[in-house]
This record gives C-alpha cells, sequence and structure tokens, in this order.
C-alpha cells in the first residue's frame, strides 16, 4: 500500500489502479460498520403484513454523488438513503426516505429490485404474482407493469446494462426467457429451450447481446440475436462435445455473475459450488473455491468489487475470494439467518448485504468508535473520476 | 458565505510526458513538439537549437500524441488522444505570427461500458494513414477510419486476446495489419491481424509467434524494405517479419526494463532504446542482401551510448541531435558523438536541460533570509533524478561589489568625457558634501568636477542636452560642460529661498523652493527660466519625467504637496494646474513618479508610511482614475525607474522593503528584492557593471544585475536518490529530507547501486534491526535484486551540504518528517514516522517514531515509540505530536524523561494519510473518505469528530484555508474546497 500511495506520488501507478489495489488489499479490513444507524431492520415496517420480511434484493444508485438503495422484503419496495445527516448529527447511516406500501396492489413477495440504468427516478420490481413493474420512484406509482408468463410467478429479472435499448430478461419456472422492451412494455422475443424452469438471468455487463441464464443445474449463455438455440453451454467436464445431460453444477444454481470485462461468468450452486466460466469457449476455469455452503433454494446475489474480490453469501456468512486464485481471505460474520444479497459499492469501497433475518448490513473498512458529527458542505463540483 | 477560491497556476507544467516530430508548421520545417500534461509546445529545430513556435493549452491530459501524413498531404498532421477519450486531428496554418493551430477533426470515443486497460492507453496509426485503432478498453479494438476527416468515430472490434502489453501497426502491408504483444496464463505471445476497413474485423491472422521473452513489452514496427517488427523484452530483442526471425540475448539489457523507443533512419536500420535507469542504447538491423535482392535481416547489434535523465520518450531530431523528455527528471537535448568519451566512454554531450521540477513528492515554504521573501524547497524527481529545488519567487539582485560609505543621501551615474555609451562617473551626495567617483574598468576611485559645487548637498545631476551636465544643490542650477569639467552657466532661484526639491529631464527641470516652483529649459550653454508659479502649499515632491519614449519634451508635471496631502498633475510649459487628487490621511508624499507601463500612463505617489497610491493617468487631461492603494515598506520611500534588460520599464521602491514595480498582462506586479533595506538607487551602465544598478542603504554601496523579471528562479540541488519528505529546522539552520535509494543484492551482500547523497554523505549513522524487537527480519534477497533504503539527511540550508545521514533498518520505510518543539524541551527535534514492512501484509503491522536531535553537526537518536502501524503523517500540535498510523489519529505527548506517551486517539478512518492542524482543529485526509475535521478538547483529553465530507474523495492533499474553509487534493486530479456547515 505505501509503495503504491508513493507510485501514484510519482506518477507510475495511476489512480486508477491505485483504487483497484488498495480495493482489493483493504477488502480484508471489511467489517461490520459500527457506526449508528448503518444498519437497518425492517422489522417494525413488516409489522404491517403477515409474512416475515426478510430482506431479498438489494439494489443501489448513486444519484448525484450521494447514493440510495433499494431492499425488498415481503411485499413492499423500500427505499433506504445512505446519507450525511446535518441535522440528526449521525453518520451515514440508512433512513427510510420512502417505502412502497402495496398489500394488494404490489406483488404478493417482491423477489427482484432493480435501478433503471442511467436513471435516477426508475425502479424495477418483479414478484411472485408475475408481473413485471416499472416504479415512478418520486411519485411512487406504478408507471407500467407487465405479465410476461402465464404462470403467476416471476423468479429474478434483469435490465441490460450495455444495451441503449432498455431489455429486461424475466427468470420464471417456465421454461423459456421472454425479452421485454420497456419502451413497449411487449416482449419482442423469447429465449426457447433453456432446459428446465429458469431460475436466474445475467445480462454481460460489456456486451449489450451476450446474456446467461440458469435453468436448474445448467447454465447456458445466449446471443440475444439467436433467441432459437443458446450459444454455449457450460460443462463442468470440460468435454469437447458437451453431452445432453452434461450439466454445469450438481445442484440447483441460484446465482450469476459476470466480471467486470465480460470475460469471466461466475455461476454459484447449491452443490457449494462456485465455478468460472470464459464466456469466449465455455471452457471451465481451473479456479478452485472450494466449498461454500449453499442450500438456499431461491436465488442469491453476489457481488465483484472493481478489483479482484468476490463476495459470496454463504448460510449467514459473507466469503470473500480472490478472483485469481479462489482463495478465501476473509469472512465476514454479522447476519443472524441466511443472506440473500450482496452488493458492493465501488464509489463508498462498502458492502451491501440482507437476509431473512430482516436486516440490512453496511460493511466498511472504516475504523470507527465515536459519534458526533455535522456535514460538510462542498463547494464546486470536482470533475470526478 | 460569498467568498470564492480560484487557482493560478504560478510555474506551467514542465514535465514532457510525449514528444513527436515531424514537418508540422511546414513541409520544410522540422518540428519537434512536446506534451506536458496539458499544455502542447511547439518547437522549430535550428542549427541554433530549438526555438519556440507557439504554446497551446488544450482542456484534457495528452495521452497520446502522434504525427501521420496522409498522401494528399505535405505535412503532418497530429493526432492526439486524452486520458477522457477525446480524439483530435490538428493543423497548423499559416506562418510566424499567423501561425494557427486549428482543428480538422475531432470526436469522443468513450464508451459506457467496458473496463478501462490495466496496462493504459494505446493509440496507433498506420503508416499509410488508413486508419487510426485504440485500445482503450480490455477486449475491444477500435478503429477510425481517416478518410473522411469529419467527426472522429470509433467503431469498436471484439478482440480475443485481453492482456496486450503493446500493439502496433506493420508497415507495407496491403490493408492496415496489427501486431500485438499479448500474454495468459502460458506466457506472452505475439500475434498479428489483418483488420478489413470495410467490414471493420479482422479478417485474419497473418502470422503469429507463442511464447517469447516473459517481459516482452515493447514493439518497434520496421519499415520497409525490411518490414516486419522489433520485439523488445527483458533479456530478449527479437525481429520477426512473418517467415524469418532473429534474436539476441545481449547481457547489457538485462538490468533494467526498455521503456521508449526511437527510430533513427527512415530506412529503419537504427533505433534508440531508452530503459528505466536512464540509459541510452543504440540498435542496430545488420542486413543482407539475398540472391533475388530482398533485404533480410542478419543479426541485431546493442550498444550502449551512455547515461541520460530517465527517459518518457525519445525522439531523434537530426545530425546525430536527440531530445529525451522525462518527467522524472530534467528534459534533455543531446548529441550524439561519433567516438566515446575517453573518461565515461559515453557517446552523449548534453547541449541544453530544460528544468523539470515533477514530481514533486513534498515541500516547505521558508524564509532563508528573513527578508518576507518566501522559498519553496521542493522534494523533486525520482531515483537518480531526485533532487532539491529551491523555488524563489520576486526579483534577486546579484552583488558584484560593494563599498564601504555611510549617510548616501542621493546618486547619479554621469557620462563624462568622450564616452557616449558607459557610464564612467558615479556622483554621490551626503549632507554638506558632494562626491565624484570615477569608474575606470573594475577600479573606483574619487575624483573631482571643477565645475561642481562639492561642498554642499547635490538634489540632482545628470547628463543634459548639449554635451552638458547639471548639477542642483540647495543654491543653484548649474551647468558644466562634460569635456572641460568647467561651469558654463548658474541659474539661481530669484528670492533668497533655497532651493528644496527638483525634478529633471535632458531639457527640463522643475525647482521648488517652498511653494514658488520655477520651470527651466536647458539650452546650449543657457539654462532659460520659462515659468514660474506659486502654489498653494509647499512642494513636497515633484516629477518631469517623459511618458513617451520619442519625445524629448514632457507636457505635463505632477507635484505632491504638502499640508493638504495632495497630488497635482500641472501642464508644462504653462504651470497650469491640470487637476488635483488628494490622497487623504496625515503623511505626506514623499515621491511622486509619471511613467508608461505597457502604453498605459500611471501616476504613482508614494508616501511617508511606505504606502503607495497609483493612478491611470491621462496626459491629455491630466485626470487620474482607478485610485489604488498598495504597502510597500515601513519608512519613506523613494519611486526611481530603470530600464531592464528586457528594454521595458521597471521602477524601484527603495524603502525598507525594497520593490520593483513592473507590469504585467496590463496590471501592476510588486515583486520584492531579496535586499534589507535601500534608500537611494541609480542606474548604472558601466563597463565593467553593464546594465547595473547602483543601491545605498545606511553603510554600504553596492554595485549589482538584477535578474530576468517575472520569473520564478529555480535551483537545483542533485541527491541521486528519491527525495520523499523535507521538513526545515530553524533553529539548526538545517533541512531534514527524507530520501530512498535503491541497494542492489551482491556476492559480498548489499551494495548502493550508485553513488547518491546518502552514500556520499561524512557522517553517518544506522538503525540497527536488532534494537527493535518490532522489527521484520530483511528479506532474503537473490543477486542482482533491488530492495529500497531509507535514509534521513539532515541538509545544511545555505550550502545543501549533508551534514549527516542517518540510514534505516532494512525493509523499514521512512513515511513522514516533522521538525518540533515538544512540550517544555526547549531543544528542536527531527522526527521521523515509519513502518516496518512485509510485502505479504495487507497493511503495515509495525512502525517506529524516532525522535533525532541534531546539534553541533551530529545527529543523535533521543527516542523512539514503537506503534502499531505505519505513521504516515506527522505534525506539531500545541507542543504535542500528533501522527496517523493506520487508520487512526492519535497525539502524543512528551514526557520529561524524553519519552512520547499516547494521550488520545480518534478512529473514523480507513487510512488516515495527511494532517493539518490549525489552533485547536485538525484536519484529516483519508485515503478514500475524504476529509474529516477534528477538535481538540483540552479539558477533557479527546477529540472530536466536528465535521466530515461525505464525498468518496481519494485523497493526495489537504489545507486548511481558514476556520471554515478546507482545501482537498483527490486523485483524479482535482482541487476541491469544503466548508464547514453552520
Amino acid at each position: 500500500m505505501i509503495r503504491d500511495l508513493h507510485d501514484q506520488g510519482l506518477g507510475l501507478m495511476s489512480p486508477g489502479r491505485l483504487r483497484r489495489v488498495a480495493s482489493d488489499r483493504l477488502a480484508v479490513k471489511l467489517r461490520l460498520s459500527r457506526q449508528p444507524g448503518s444498519f437497518a431492520t425492517t422489522e417494525g415496517l413488516s409489522s404491517a403484513s403477515t409474512s416475515t420480511g426478510s430482506a431479498a434484493d438489494l439494489s443501489w444508485l448513486r444519484p448525484r454523488r450521494r447514493q440510495s438503495e433499494f431492499m425488498t422484503c415481503r411485499n413492499l419496495i423500500l427505499k433506504f438513503y445512505l446519507h450525511s445527516s446535518t441535522v440528526i448529527g449521525l453518520h451515514q447511516q440508512f433512513a427510510t426516505l420512502l417505502f412502497f406500501r402495496a398489500f394488494e396492489l404490489f406483488h404478493e413477495c417482491v423477489c427482484c429490485v432493480q435501478w433503471y440504468p442511467g436513471s435516477v427516478k426508475i425502479i424495477t420490481s418483479s414478484g411472485k404474482d408475475g408481473s413485471l413493474r416499472m416504479w415512478d420512484v418520486c411519485k411512487r406509482v406504478v408507471c407500467c407493469e407487465v405479465k410476461p408468463v402465464r404462470e403467476n410467478r416471476l423468479t429474478q429479472h434483469h435490465q441490460s446494462p450495455a444495451s441503449k435499448i432498455p431489455l429486461v430478461a424475466v427468470a420464471s419456472p417456465s421454461a423459456g426467457i421472454p425479452i421485454l422492451d420497456l419502451r413497449f412494455g411487449k416482449s419482442p422475443m423469447r429465449l426457447k429451450n433453456t432446459l428446465g424452469p429458469v431460475t436466474y438471468v445475467q445480462w454481460s455487463p460489456t456486451d449489450e447481446h451476450t446474456i446467461a441464464s440458469a435453468a436448474e443445474s445448467v447454465v447456458l449463455l445466449w446471443d440475444v440475436r439467436v433467441p432459437s438455440k443458446p450459444l454455449l453451454r457450460m460443462d463442468m467436464s470440460n468435454s469437447r462435445t458437451p453431452a445432453t445431460t452434461s450439466t454445469s453444477h450438481m445442484g440447483l444454481v441460484n446465482c450469476l455473475e459476470f466480471s467486470l470485462d465480460g470475460r469471466t461468468l461466475i455461476s454459484y450452486g447449491t452443490d457449494n459450488a462456485i465455478r468460472m466460466w470464459d464466456t469466449q469457449s465455455g471452457v471451465l476455469s481451473d479456479v478452485n473455491c472450494g466449498s461454500v455452503d449453499n442450500y438456499v433454494r431461491v436465488s442469491v446475489r453476489m457481488a465483484l468489487n472493481r478489483g479482484r474480490r468476490m463476495f459470496v453469501p454463504s448460510r449467514h456468512h459473507i466469503r470473500v475470494f480472490d478472483l485469481d486464485t479462489g482463495e478465501r481471505v476473509h469472512n465476514l460474520k454479522g447476519h443472524m439467518s441466511d443472506v440473500y444479497c450482496v452488493r458492493y459499492n465501488p464509489h463508498f469501497e462498502m458492502l451491501h448485504s440482507g437476509g431473512r433475518d430482516r436486516n440490512i448490513i453496511n460493511w466498511t473498512m472504516q475504523n470507527y468508535k465515536k459519534t458526533g458529527s455535522i456535514g460538510l458542505e462542498v463547494r464546486g463540483r470536482p470533475g470526478g473520476t | 458565505m460569498s467568498t470564492h477560491q480560484y487557482v493560478v497556476t504560478a510555474h506551467k507544467p514542465t514535465a514532457v510526458t510525449s514528444c513527436v516530430t515531424g514537418n508540422f508548421t511546414s513541409p520544410t520545417d522540422l518540428n519537434l513538439i512536446l506534451a506536458k500534461n496539458n499544455r502542447l509546445e511547439f518547437y522549430v529545430v535550428t542549427p541554433e537549437g530549438l526555438r519556440p513556435l507557439k504554446e497551446i493549452c488544450i482542456y484534457g491530459k495528452v495521452c497520446v500524441m502522434k504525427f501521420f501524413r496522409p498522401k494528399t498531404e505535405k505535412k503532418d498532421l497530429l493526432f492526439i488522444l486524452t486520458a477522457r477519450y477525446n480524439t483530435m486531428i490538428l493543423e497548423a496554418i499559416g506562418e510566424g505570427d499567423n501561425l494557427e493551430i486549428k482543428t480538422k477533426a475531432h470526436g469522443n470515443v468513450a464508451d459506457k461500458i467496458g473496463k478501462p486497460s490495466e496496462s493504459g492507453i494505446i493509440a496507433i496509426i498506420d503508416p499509410e494513414s488508413r486508419a487510426i485503432g485504440l485500445r482503450l478498453y480490455d477486449g475491444l479494438f477500435k478503429i477510425i477510419p481517416l478518410e473522411n476527416c469529419g467527426e472522429l468515430k470509433a467503431t469498436s472490434i471484439r478482440m480475443e486476446e485481453i492482456q496486450i502489453q503493446d500493439m502496433e501497426f506493420l508497415h507495407g502491408c496491403p490493408s492496415p495489419t496489427v501486431i500485438l504483444i499479448h500474454h495468459d496464463h502460458n506466457g506472452r505471445h505475439i500475434k498479428t491481424h489483418e483488420i478489413s476497413l470495410k467490414d471493420k474485423e479482422f479478417v485474419k491472422t497473418p502470422w503469429k509467434q507463442d511464447n517469447i521473452d516473459a517481459e516482452a513489452s515493447l514493439i518497434i514496427p520496421v519499415p520497409e524494405p525490411f518490414g516486419g517488427a522489433i520485439i523488445v523484452g527483458q533479456e530478449t530483442i527479437l525481429y520477426h517479419d512473418g517467415t524469418n526471425y532473429v534474436a539476441v540475448t545481449p547481457p547489457v539489457i538485462r538490468q533494467s526494463t526498455m521503456s521508449c523507443y526511437a527510430r533513427v533512419d527512415s530506412n529503419g536500420a537504427r533505433y534508440m532504446l531508452g530503459d528505466m535507469s536512464g540509459r541510452l542504447f543504440l540498435l542496430l538491423l545488420e542486413h543482407e542482401e539475398k540472391m533475388d535482392g530482398l533485404q533480410v535481416v542478419k543479426d541485431l547489434k546493442v550498444e550502449v551510448l551512455g547515461e541520460v535523465s530517465i527517459p518518457e520518450c525519445i525522439t531523434y531530431l537530426d545530425n546525430g541531435v536527440v531530445f529525451i523528455g522525462s518527467r522524472l527528471g530534467d528534459s534533455q537535448l543531446i548529441k550524439l558523438n561519433i567516438k566515446p568519451d575517453s573518461k565515461t566512454n559515453s557517446y552523449i554531450s548534453v547541449m541544453e536541460t530544460f528544468t523539470n521540477l515533477a514530481p514533486i513528492t513534498d515541500m516547505v515554504v521558508v524564509d532563508l533570509e528573513k527578508q518576507g521573501q518566501a522559498q519553496l524547497v521542493t522534494c523533486s524527481g525520482a531515483f537518480k533524478e531526485g533532487s532539491l529545488r529551491i523555488i524563489r519567487n520576486g526579483i534577486g539582485i546579484q552583488e558584484h561589489a560593494t563599498i564601504d560609505l555611510q549617510g548616501i543621501k542621493g546618486m547619479w551615474p554621469l557620462k563624462m568625457g568622450p564616452s557616449k555609451e558607459f557610464d564612467n562617473t558615479l556622483v554621490l551626495s551626503f549632507v554638506q558634501q558632494t562626491r565624484v567617483l570615477s569608474l575606470n574598468g573594475d577600479e573606483v576611485s574619487e575624483t573631482e568636477i571643477v565645475g561642481f559645487q562639492s561642498d554642499c548637498q547635490s538634489f540632482f545631476c545628470g547628463n543634459v542636452n548639449h554635451n552638458q551636465v547639471l548639477q542642483i544643490t540647495s543654491v543653484s542650477a548649474r551647468l558644466v560642460s562634460t569635456d572641460s569639467k568647467q561651469l558654463i552657466h548658474e541659474w539661481k532661484p530669484p528670492t533668497e529661498k533655497n532651493i528644496s526639491v527638483v525634478a529633471c529631464n535632458k531639457l527640463q527641470v522643475l525647482c521648488a523652493t517652498g511653494s514658488d516652483l520655477y520651470y527651466l529649459e536647458i539650452g546650449d550653454k543657457i539654462i532659460d527660466q520659462k515659468a514660474h508659479a506659486v502654489l498653494e502649499y509647499e512642494v513636497a515632491c515633484l516629477d518631469v519625467s517623459l511618458l513617451d519614449t520619442g519625445t524629448e519634451k514632457a507636457s505635463i508635471a505632477a507635484v505632491g504637496l504638502w499640508t493638504d496631502i495632495s497630488a497635482r498633475i500641472l501642464k508644462l510649459p504653462s504651470l497650469d494646474e491640470l487637476n488635483k487628487e488628494f490622497l487623504g490621511g496625515e503623511i505626506i508624499p514623499r515621491s511622486i513618479l509619471v511613467t508608461c507601463f505597457d502604453g498605459i500612463n500611471y501616476l504613482l505617489c508614494a508616501l511617508g508610511d511606505g504606502s503607495m497610491y497609483y493612478f491611470n493617468l491621462n496626459k491629455e487631461t491630466g485626470i487620474l482614475s482607478e485610485k489604488k492603494k498598495v504597502t510597500l515598506g515601513t519608512q519613506p520611500t523613494v519611486l526611481r525607474t530603470f530600464g531592464s534588460s528586457t528594454n521595458s520599464t521597471n521602477v524601484f521602491a527603495c524603502s525598507d522593503r525594497p520593490t520593483v514595480i513592473y507590469s504585467s498582462n496590463h496590471k501592476l506586479v510588486f515583486s520584492n528584492v531579496n535586499l534589507k533595506e535601500v534608500n537611494h538607487m541609480c542606474s548604472l551602465h558601466a563597463e565593467a557593471y553593464p546594465d547595473s544598478l547602483a543601491l545605498s542603504n545606511d553603510n554600504t554601496m553596492t554595485f549589482g544585475t538584477i535578474d530576468e523579471i517575472q520569473k520564478l528562479h529555480i535551483r537545483t540541488v542533485p541527491l541521486g536518490e528519491s527525495p520523499r519528505r523535507i521538513a526545515y529546522q530553524e533553529t539548526s539552520q538545517t533541512f531534514g529530507v527524507i530520501t530512498m535509494r535503491l541497494d542492489v543484492m551482491k556476492a559480498s551482500g548489499l551494495q548502493p547501486a550508485r553513488n547518491s547523497a546518502s552514500t556520499l554523505s561524512t557522517n553517518t549513522s544506522s538503525s540497527a534491526a536488532t534494537m527493535f524487537k518490532g522489527a521484520v527480519t530483511a528479506p532474503a534477497l537473490d543477486i542482482g535484486q533491488e530492495t529500497e533504503i531509507h535514509n534521513l539527511l539532515v541538509v545544511d540550508q545555505h550550502t545543501f551540504e549533508v551534514h549527516h545521514c542517518h540510514q534505516l533498518m532494512p525493509s523499514e520505510y521512512a513515511l513522514s518528517l516533522v521538525s518540533a518543539r515538544l512540550g517544555d524541551d526547549p531543544r528542536t527535534y527531527y522526527i521521523v514516522g515509519t513502518a516496518l514492512v512485509n510485502p505479504e501484509e495487507s497493511e503495515p503491522k509495525a512502525g517506529r517514531i524516532v525522535v533525532f536531535l541534531f546539534e553541533e553537526s551530529k545527529l543523535t537518536q533521543v527516542s523512539e515509540k514503537e506503534i502499531k502501524g505505519a505513521c504516515y503523517c506527522l505534525i506539531e500540535f500545541n507542543g504535542k505530536l500528533l501522527a496517523a498510523i493506520n487508520s487512526t489519529v492519535r497525539l502524543f505527548e512528551w514526557t520529561t524523561e524524553r519519552e512520547l506517551r499516547l494521550e488520545c486517539s480518534h478512529f473514523n478512518n480507513i487510512i488516515a494519510l495527511f494532517l493539518k492542524a490549525k489552533g485547536d482543529f485538525i484536519l484529516v485526509g483519508d485515503l478514500m473518505r475524504s476529509m474529516t475535521l477534528l477538535q481538540y478538547k483540552t479539558m477533557e483529553g479527546n477529540f472530536e469528530e466536528i465535521a466530515r465530507d461525505f464525498h468518496p474523495n481519494w485523497m493526495t492533499a489537504v489545507e486548511i484555508i481558514d476556520d471554515d474553509t478546507f482545501l482537498g487534493g483527490e486523485n483524479s486530479y482535482n482541487l476541491f474546497v469544503c466548508q464547514k456547515d453552520r
């Protein structure tokens, strides 16, 4: 770290590289943030409903250098706001600014939320009532509602970050992946032959045409321009001619994630394995992360930082792995029950996690002991990164 | 709060990041173009050297700069890519003063998605100018076709190769073909891709070569007739043209990594290579002609040419002259000789060096001479280019001769006898006495001018028209011939009153006796009284300076009066009052001056308390406008004009804080002079002292020359190793400097890689590793491996000679340095904060704070404190020591047993890197969490966090501007200001 800081001072290391290196090195310093308000619970809110109110998904956004976060629980969508309060005199904390108290209006159970890429006003959500909704955050109303599948359940959805067209892929227990164009609310195409009920879909962060899907234990890679058949079928035996029965995992695949350069697809299954696949060739890489406890039958979400660290929920822990070696470098203990979702926030180098214990936890590298602070007001906008 | 901060650059960037040569301004001019961060400098290469043509500033950081020449053009076009992915093609239009740089085409090639490459931005241009290729993001290659020069639009092509080291276009290919070095877990490989410009695709791979040098990093495309490319690695240099290849492993290149190259011959037979240790090599392609007339490369020869500044870029100009652009040291213009120097064995002679301050890792502001003229001492450069730079603003006077003379009341230079060009006589006026010095070469002797009255004080002496000299005393004005030195004519005021104030130019004289003002004109052997006026009050000061250089007669005069404290403009020759301006206050004007700077006329009026008013003056109507006031000193000020070497007018204000007044950009600039006190001055242009000034204070008279105006003065003290931190200690008159040098493991043990400041010091000491229980054992090094050794140097403030060098433990990094007085202890200590670095740990777990005392040119360790982490910053805080250690800020007390004792700590950071204190407030700069403001509660003895900026800024520096305003620097090259929220 010292060497890197010196190198940055001499111009031998670019700021971006320093950030990645520091983020990787300091990931082992992540700990439960002890700052007041840095963890939120949904207990009080969910008492209105009959459900358990577990935090099923998180999605964060940074509007104007501040940042807010969405979280779902049984039948609510909550917007949290990691903010600097001048009034309360507290630190970066979660404060519930608004929440969607939907009851019958909304899904029976919200499974997935996502900020509309490039907008601070719209979120998309999907739930077990089979509908995909677009919400206006300011007015707290549904602007659009689609039922892409006949069955009454959606497991997960994902909007393409790379495409200029707002395309959303939806995972549902029915075979086939509807791709929705949000401008029309219609499904212009459907990826067929998914080999079973789809548990997870994920768009490539760099290529607008590439999408990965997980159906039971098979991971497929698609080019959306060819909806009839998948581009690649990930085979864990790495054979050249995969048999029709070959699978990617021994169990259910409940999480997929692309690396930031879109070159590697990471899959995580209930066979307690994390596998990394080359998206060009479909070859399974020899990085071995060992056995990672995963028995949750719903989709979970893992996270990557900008460098080489991977954060994987495993029971009530979050395991931190090195992407290159598969070595476990850190373990985050704090949740009291299963962790469902992990999101890394590269701007603040923070980790957010939510789980069945109704808590959202903020993990930070900050070493904290005492409270009492007021904010500083920034005058003039720095040019950014 | 409505205050705003603004930033002004005092010194333009000096680090050369990129350089190119070509015919840019005209088909025949050879131009050198330098990119210095956001500035482009255009030079033309002449037999005399480099002549600057133009400088332009662009809004962006130049990342890549390249020349290319489309087939239809006669001169080169300049392609620039900035760090924010803006591209532009620039063209020079016009010549001489009308030279303009025009943007021919531009466009932004950024993508919203994509991972920026770790190995940086690569931009390449096809040698036949068909396309520009860019590698900005991993796995994507962008192509900008060059057929139509409208907006520059890039098309992306997916690449299989992810980790690309370097890329180039090959010469002599029917369609654009790139060659690249990429690496995977098997090693590094080279590969070529042919591009179809129509389909924007890679169509085929003409050839490839797997498993080349494991550290291959540089591709040099070879032009026709050979074609192909040279691949430079850590150990091997490989030439490959698709079918044949030649590889050599010269042992000389193994020590360092090649970083840049320049082609010498247009046929591609010779290249120059520069490596990271600052050595320059010549690479020669030996070729043979085959039976079928084909030229084939037979062998590669590498020869060391010598040592230069650590190069960032090299370009070959002409006739063996090479420009070495450096970012870590001074850039150089060098000449390659045919025969090596017999002593150094180097083929290089340096023709010119270009001072470069970058990279500045630390600096202190000191006032060494205690004259209110602060100097900046910076830790500049790195590795062998490391140096201290002393940067002085303001104007320096180099003393050439001093004479002890007391009580000088006035000085004037004269040209006596036949001398027309040089002043050969200096008249000095004392109370009741006037003395004449003759300047004969270096010698100064006292002489006499017969026609002068020497038993009384002179108010003015000077050469006037018709080969005459005028002396004005309190009694009369005397006209003396320069040849015979005899009195020609004498004028006395009609009343018996004594002359009190005078002003003169070559033709006109104004004399005041009390409130009577006489206007005289000088003719051949006669002084004519032309006018007389009685003013309201007594005259305090007078001036009849010429405003236009072309005229002989001034049309206006300026007068300052007693009693009503006014400045008046009088018309000449009638002495009618044109305008009057009340200055206000009770301090009388002591010196008044009418002058012209940059075509604008000014009236300057200095008062008895050292302040000065200045106005814009309309010379026709005498109207004064834009009244402004400055304080120049505390004593009565005398204003004198003098010409500088650039022929512009400058004004010297003599007082206890002498100041030079000049104009820059139509604004008056007041610049301090490095002298303590000046009572009188005159410009002197004598044979032995050309373009000099004569200056006097109470005891001495000095002849000196003045520095070039409007420049920062930079002095370099080379260290030969990287300086990291600097601190100034006034009591011992020394600087403490933390430096780092590289030692190489040899068979006999660790040896310094080269001689530098720390190895050449006569007094040395070191921290033995065994003394400290937390010490990390030095890692076992293989022979040839390098390791960093950190030192504390104590350097004399005047001579910059190293008094003492203290070497720290192996693998101990010195990170911070402060000179501080602690508690009631009267002594001032140098305190060093260190970290013991174990490369396997993510963060240092141990370190030391070591207290040193420098006394009687010896450095002794007084105390040391073990800490649990790296001490990134140390400051003195109200007699205590404040340290930033990993994520904590800790306050240490100095006990009577001379030990550091922890008083309190603050925890709310990721890594606290910077500290600044003002009163009880402490500003903490964090690695990635911007700034925090703490207050030390004296009663409770702890810190309270009172403000924080929540933006995720990665800090590189912090400073407290005032109690509410804080300045921060972050690593995306921005400055920002935070204000305390109330």
